[in-house]
């Protein structure tokens, strides 16, 4: 565990010997299993960069920690992420071969969830007005009310906090709207 | 649907905000640590809250970085993997023509819709950084790998040039659009929103957004951005027309 918590300060500091490490330990299991499913070597790369990036994002959260293995996190959102690339190909389900013997379920599991919820967040703020995107953007950049009121053209600070909270309420409700969201 | 705020609602936003963002005072923390074990709706919100995070505001340089170092690596990686191998220049040459001609042939279809038409919303006007070549031999480089419709070289030529430049709405326009081509779809989306974001190009960034919303295959979010772009008569206006009518028949 404490050398998956050294992974993730890695990926956070760019640390390129601890992204060596990653590399050399973990991604030619990802391209066997690319490769297993029916994909090449480009796709495992790009699967395997996306998983990583994707990480480097979830740790971006505050007090984020690893329930699981990096291993396991990191193979769960593969396996997400290259079942949703192959049902795009192929515009039907699929069902990837997870076999791995280094990995535990559960943490592929909550690698999965991780990888869907990102992608359902991200496709609903996608969603949102511009007005809305920009407004959250701003607030969750670390611009100041003030700032983002003498750039957005609003009257006062109150009215951005007021329509910042309204941004979020409806991005909020659009995702607990969505099917995906009970599901995941 | 008309979003509305209500006093206490407004309240209990602010109240979620300023935990996060580390302003509440010991005692108003403590309460709030209190109170979120047992008020589930409360949980939920701090945590959407928080994961909402890295969606909205991305660590963008952060990401470039590590997306440069593992470049870095799988190349290396890729090149010590075939020692003792003499590479036959002519051969590597005509090989990267090659590949060139198939791009331009499959360039513009997005996934699933070849012969369909789909063609004509993705061409792109060619850019001119040569000015810029001055300073630095990339943006020339930039400028003939994107004509050339090389995307591949365009989207590693970008980083390198925006890792010094990151503002350069150029550059980042012909990222975003390289890496739509790419199948870097949600790297494509992050460079157009940054765009549009530093108040750059932004009509041109909601017609590409639509495109990439449409390999995405996510339709509506699609047609939320062409009729962002007809209503403001943007950049492309009669093709996001078609291109909307289109959507709305399928």
């Amino acid at each position: 565990m404490a050398e998956d918590q050294s992974y993730i300060k890695g990926l956070l500091t760019n640390d390129k010997t601890v992204m060596n490490e990653i590399y050399n330990a973990y991604y030619p299991r990802i391209q066997a299993m690319v490769k297993r499913n029916g994909g090449g070597e480009e796709d495992a790369w790009e699967v395997f960069q996306e998983a990583l990036i994707l990480i480097f994002q979830k740790a971006q959260i505050p007090d984020f920690q690893l329930t699981s293995s990096f291993y396991s996190f990191l193979f769960g959102i593969c396996k997400f992420k290259w079942n949703n690339e192959r049902k795009k190909k192929s515009r039907k389900n699929v069902t990837i071969d997870g076999r791995d013997t280094y990995s535990n379920e559960d943490g592929i599991e909550e690698g999965m969830i991780a990888a869907e919820q990102m992608e359902l967040y991200k496709s609903k703020f996608a969603e949102l007005g511009d007005d809305c995107q920009k407004i959250l953007h701003l607030f969750f950049s670390g611009e100041k009310f003030k700032n983002i009121a003498k750039k957005l053209n609003f009257t006062s600070e109150n009215s951005v906090k007021k329509k910042k909270h309204l941004c979020q309420k409806k991005l909020i409700q659009m995702i607990q709207e969505d099917q995906r969201f009970n599901e995941i | 649907m008309k979003f509305e705020m209500t006093e206490q609602e407004f309240k209990y936003y602010e109240k979620i905000q300023n935990y996060v963002s580390g302003t509440l005072t010991a005692t108003e923390k403590l309460a709030f640590e209190q109170e979120v074990p047992q008020n589930k709706e409360l949980a939920n919100e701090l945590d959407l809250y928080k994961n909402l995070i890295p969606v909205i505001a991305p660590n963008k340089t952060g990401e470039l970085n590590l997306r440069n170092t593992l470049s870095e690596i799988h190349s290396n990686k890729s090149i010590s993997k075939t020692p003792g191998k003499t590479i036959n220049l002519k051969w590597y040459v005509s090989l990267a023509a090659s590949l060139i001609l198939l791009m331009g042939v499959i360039k513009f279809v997005p996934f699933g819709e070849q012969g369909s038409g789909m063609e004509q919303y993705f061409k792109y006007d060619k850019i001119a950084l040569v000015s810029k070549s001055v300073q630095d031999p990339a943006y020339g480089e930039l400028e003939r790998a994107f004509n050339a419709q090389d995307y591949v070289a365009s989207n590693a030529l970008a980083k390198k040039i925006l890792a010094m430049d990151s503002d350069n709405a150029d550059v980042l326009l012909a990222q975003g659009i390289a890496q739509m081509e790419i199948g870097a779809l949600d790297a494509a989306i992050e460079s157009f929103n940054t765009l549009k974001n530093a108040n750059l190009r932004v009509d041109k960034s909601d017609w590409y957004l639509a495109l990439t919303y449409l390999k995405m295959e996510n339709k509506k979010a699609a047609i939320l951005k062409l009729e962002k772009i007809i209503q403001e008569q943007g950049y492309k206006n009669d093709l996001a027309q078609r291109l909307l009518t289109r959507l709305k028949q399928n």
